[in-house]
């Protein structure tokens, strides 16, 4: 389709207030955070330029260094666990089996709770001395192997990732919406040729809905990449900074009163996930257009 | 719509570009913090008016919600608004989650306008020095300084000028539940670390844990812990040297008091430590005068009527006293510069009003917390609040706790290395070379 | 083949199964959190801190008359409909125009553009206290409606036109190429063509949207500070204060708080299915 003249006014106009508005709070703070990456700056007093210092000082931190490599580990399990759920749970409600309204919004309800609340509760789950996790373990006989969930070095990141993984509300919605919008036609054609619904959805469903598919594992995997409110409520990093991630880090260096190396931290973030979200694209983005 | 969108954003992006040019936001003049509450939607006009016009201050005050200072603030402010009611008004804008609060006085001073009124607990040297605070030397050389205990006025100042107001007192005593005490066999608290560990012992053998322990959060109980075993053993003068002996003995005792606690104490946060401590399920613990109303609220079986405090008991050969306290300034409280004459004196009124001896005793009176004030002599107090005062007047000395003469890198590190060194991936030694590298 | 078809009931008896426990296993992860919630909400403080799983010895329907009464929760709420509507139609609006014009027309620096987009999701907003307090104020609109919309607005950009223009990609190009011969013109095609095909993918940018304004509390926090324009995550905030935290008071507030998210989802999920009815759009 040729664009015309008419549709280059209307391009630009379109563009014209999601543009401004991402200039204003978008390019400028970011310009801005990279500036004070560059200095060093308690916020109170003057700040000196001090080059890539911040960034030199970081890198050399374990627990930045600990935090990408946390960070990462989120994105890879959100994109390639939990949105290989939501998208199962998704085509399995798109068949409407029983109460299928009642579970789409059901599976909805953590995303609307409050951060506060969930920690809360989780924090709770996982506890040592009334928790509920170790208390179904001797239930069924597993004594063995309950233990103080978020307070040992081995057992505390992977309890806040996994726990996570399976609140798939947010994921299911976009990826239901999409498989409800393949037609009708596709389905009866191949119900015409018998084949099983398992082999419809796989055949049919999958690649129709996989542009949603595939937005959602980038949405989720930037999610594991700017992970922030659990980990700050449920740990705050500990114990021994195993669960610290990179907004977190950041969070403490300017509470700490250093927000140059806090910018650096912001700066780097933005360009591991840019990154991640390249190499998302590169592998599974061509085919979709 | 389009065309009204276009150009408002138009002028958004101008300004953000001015502002972008600023430079970091140091150096900023600092005059936009006042701006007239009540018409928060329509147009707000700014207060930096001629002289004559009624002064307005903004509080945004921690002091609010359910907190329990919260009611006699509102009465003092409100009696204060009374009483100068055509010069001065100050408005109190409740924040009541107290970790949001601090992110945001800190952003609006980096930004560089500091609030009207304001409290204040981390790093003072940072405010004291940020050159953003209203100089109160003129008025406390006047006869104000007569309000506050003796020495306390020293902590506000920075090179010979008063420039924040101590006022609440934090002191930080061990308080037992002397029923779980009974029970295991004693009828006092130990007055040795030796006694101390015996008391746990016997309490073990009786089936109650001993201690409260925390490294959820900044760790702050345990962080108490070791101040006082830090002045325990190395006296109050141990902070001159952050690499005195006595800080890696101190983090072998803190592997110790470990044994002796809930298993959910790593990780564990305030509410956790606290709460084993209200269901006595543990016997000793460490918090402030600002704990008594929890203690009586929420504490099981009466659990109140039980609790006693007392200093740290003696460490065998350290340098610590008997009696020793660990005291600091809980809050402080200030009055950000808008070079305004008339605004400066509305905030001067303002805090001198708030520092007189009548309503803070009423204040402490009412919320059980303790003030760098004279008191008038009427108070009349809780019975733990009076026994932590006469504590404090028999103590040898009243030192600081870790966090408060510690950079805020440190008291951030401190509950990780804290968890480290309780999981056994840091020695001693360890533990403290990972809070000094962060100095 | 009467074998063969009885080993196919038997995996599909089978896989119904899984297909149910699976299902119901995640209703029960999903519903359990909003169950406890209400019930802790309906303790003493020293129960819930003593027994966090246990249930309340009475019911304290007073922790909902304190949440409702105390913290000013009321007024707090009908400004985050006003503030979180608001943004959202802006939102909604501005992204569903930039979407278009990205996802349906190749220009130079579309690719750019879109790159940009999708790298503004990442930014982490909690670094960006200090610029955003000085743009809000600089503009005059810390402590204003206007200035928290503004800003919930702009910071759901990336993440409304990357889910819009992933929806928009996918409507055919004929569909638009036959109104482009009836005479439609630019604007006439996002209207009557765009809009409505893509309705699935701007009601789901619209939902989290709408969440994300809910539930913000950071620049709520730092750029309100009046009770006529703070929002409901700061009246939840209410019950939490230095020392202390009334876990009850606050758990009831939230329960009152998450009230009107569930009705929008609802509301904004039935949209989608009757928008649905018109006819399927993929193909």
């Amino acid at each position: 389709m040729k664009t015309t003249k008419q549709d280059k006014v209307g391009i630009a106009l379109f563009l014209l207030p999601g543009v401004a508005l991402f200039l204003a709070f978008f390019i400028f703070p970011v310009i801005y955070v990279a500036g004070v990456s560059l200095t060093e700056w308690t916020g109170f007093t003057k700040a000196s330029f001090v080059g890539i210092d911040n960034y030199i000082k970081i890198f050399k931190d374990p627990v930045f260094t600990r935090s990408i490599i946390n960070n990462i580990v989120w994105a890879l399990v959100a994109g390639f666990i939990q949105v290989p759920i939501a998208a199962l749970v998704a085509i399995l409600l798109s068949f409407k089996p029983k109460g299928w309204k009642m579970f789409r919004t059901v599976y909805f309800f953590p995303q609307v709770i409050s951060g506060i609340a969930l920690a809360t509760l989780w924090a709770a789950i996982f506890n040592a001395e009334y928790g509920l996790l170790n208390g179904i373990l001797e239930l069924v006989g597993l004594s063995g192997l309950t233990r103080n969930w978020l307070g040992t070095l081995e057992s505390a990141f992977p309890s806040v990732l996994l726990y996570w993984v399976l609140y798939i509300g947010y994921f299911m919605v976009i990826i239901f919406a999409d498989v409800q919008g393949i037609s009708e036609e596709y389905y009866e054609a191949a119900e015409i040729d018998g084949a099983s619904r398992f082999m419809q959805s796989l055949y049919i469903t999958l690649p129709l809905a996989k542009g949603s598919i595939v937005t959602c594992m980038t949405l989720a995997m930037i999610n594991g990449i700017r992970q922030f409110e659990q980990v700050y409520m449920l740990t705050n990093g500990g114990p021994g900074n195993r669960t610290s991630v990179m907004v977190l880090y950041l969070y403490k260096e300017m509470q700490a009163f250093s927000y140059g190396t806090s910018s650096a931290a912001a700066v780097v973030l933005i360009f591991v996930g840019s990154l991640i979200i390249l190499g998302l694209n590169k592998t599974l983005g061509k085919e979709t257009h | 719509m389009k065309k009204f969108i276009g150009i408002f954003l138009t002028g958004v992006l101008s300004v953000s570009l001015l502002a972008g040019c600023g430079g970091k936001g140091a150096e900023k003049p600092s005059g936009e913090a006042g701006k007239d509450g009540d018409t928060p939607v329509a147009e707000q006009t700014d207060t930096e008016q001629p002289s004559g016009d009624k002064v307005t201050l903004k509080w945004p005050c921690i002091w609010s919600g359910t907190d329990s200072k919260a009611d006699v603030i509102r009465e003092i402010v409100d009696d204060f608004n009374e009483e100068y009611a055509d010069k001065y008004e100050v408005i109190i804008e409740e924040n009541t989650d107290y970790q949001a609060y601090r992110d945001g006085l800190r952003t609006s001073i980096s930004a560089g306008s500091a609030p009207d009124i304001f409290t204040f607990d981390d790093d003072f040297e940072l405010y004291l020095a940020s050159g953003r605070l209203v100089d109160l030397t003129e008025r406390m050389d006047a006869g104000w300084s007569d309000n506050f205990i003796e020495g306390a006025l020293e902590e506000g100042t920075f090179e010979d000028k008063v420039f924040a107001v101590p006022y609440e007192m934090g002191v930080t005593p061990i308080m037992y539940n002397k029923r779980l005490l009974a029970e295991a066999g004693w009828d006092s608290f130990p007055e040795t670390f030796d006694e101390l560990w015996e008391l746990a012992d016997d309490l073990v053998a009786a089936g109650i844990t001993p201690f409260s322990q925390m490294t959820g959060e900044n760790a702050w109980t345990s962080m108490l812990w070791y101040s006082q075993i830090v002045l325990a053993i190395g006296g109050p003068d141990v902070y001159d040297n952050p690499e005195d002996p006595a800080f890696v003995e101190a983090a072998e005792v803190m592997q110790k008091l470990f044994e002796y606690t809930t298993g959910d104490a790593v990780g564990a946060g305030a509410s956790v430590s606290g709460g084993h401590f209200l269901a006595e399920e543990t016997a000793i613990f460490i918090n402030g005068p600002w704990y008594i109303g929890r203690l009586q609220e929420d504490g099981q079986n009466d659990m109140y009527e039980q609790v006693e405090i007392s200093p740290v008991p003696l460490f065998e050969g350290g340098k610590g006293e008997k009696g020793g306290y660990v005291g600091f300034v809980q809050a402080y409280i200030a009055a950000g510069d808008t070079g305004d004459p008339a605004k400066t004196e509305a905030q001067i009124a303002f805090l001198e009003y708030l520092t007189e001896p009548a309503r803070v005793s009423k204040l402490s009176a009412h919320s059980g917390a303790l003030f760098y004030i004279q008191s008038d002599g009427e108070a009349d107090y809780e019975r733990l609040q009076g026994q932590m005062i006469e504590q404090i007047e028999a103590a040898p000395y009243i030192q600081k706790s870790f966090n408060v003469i510690s950079p805020a890198a440190v008291v951030n590190e401190f509950p990780q290395a804290l968890s480290s060194l309780v999981l056994g991936e840091f020695t001693p030694q360890e533990f403290v070379d990972s809070l000094n590298s962060k100095r | 083949m009467v074998k063969s078809s009885k080993n196919f009931r038997l995996i599909s008896v089978i896989g119904s199964i899984l297909k149910w426990f699976f299902l119901i296993f995640l209703f029960v992860y999903a519903l359990f959190p909003l169950i406890w919630l209400t019930i802790s909400s309906l303790k003493t403080n020293a129960e819930f801190m003593a027994s966090p799983f246990s249930l309340p010895e009475t019911w304290q329907w007073g922790n909902y008359v304190k949440a409702l009464t105390v913290s000013g929760i009321a007024r707090m709420m009908f400004n985050s409909v006003v503030i979180s509507v608001a943004a959202t139609l802006l939102n909604v609006l501005i992204t569903s125009m930039s979407a278009y014009a990205v996802s349906r027309f190749e220009f130079k620096g579309n690719n750019l553009l879109q790159m940009m987009f999708s790298a503004g999701v990442l930014v982490p907003l909690n670094a960006l206290m200090v610029p955003y307090f000085i743009l809000i104020t600089r503009l005059k609109l810390d402590n204003t409606m206007l200035g928290l919309i503004l800003v919930y607005t702009a910071i759901g950009i990336p993440i409304s036109t990357f889910i819009t223009t992933g929806f928009m990609r996918s409507i055919p190009r004929e569909l638009e190429e036959s109104a482009v011969i009836d005479g439609a013109n630019f604007y006439v095609r996002f209207k009557s063509v765009i809009l409505p095909l893509s309705r699935t993918g701007i009601v789901t940018a619209g939902t989290f949207q709408f969440l994300t304004c809910w539930n913000e509390f950071v620049y709520a926090n730092l750029l309100t500070s009046s009770p006529e324009v703070r929002t409901v995550q700061l009246g939840i905030r209410y019950f939490t204060n230095q020392f202390s935290t009334d876990y009850v008071s606050m758990y009831a507030a939230i329960v009152i708080s998450i009230v009107p998210s569930i009705i929008a989802y609802m509301l904004f999920q039935n949209q989608i299915i009757s928008g649905l009815t018109s006819g399927a759009v993929k193909g």
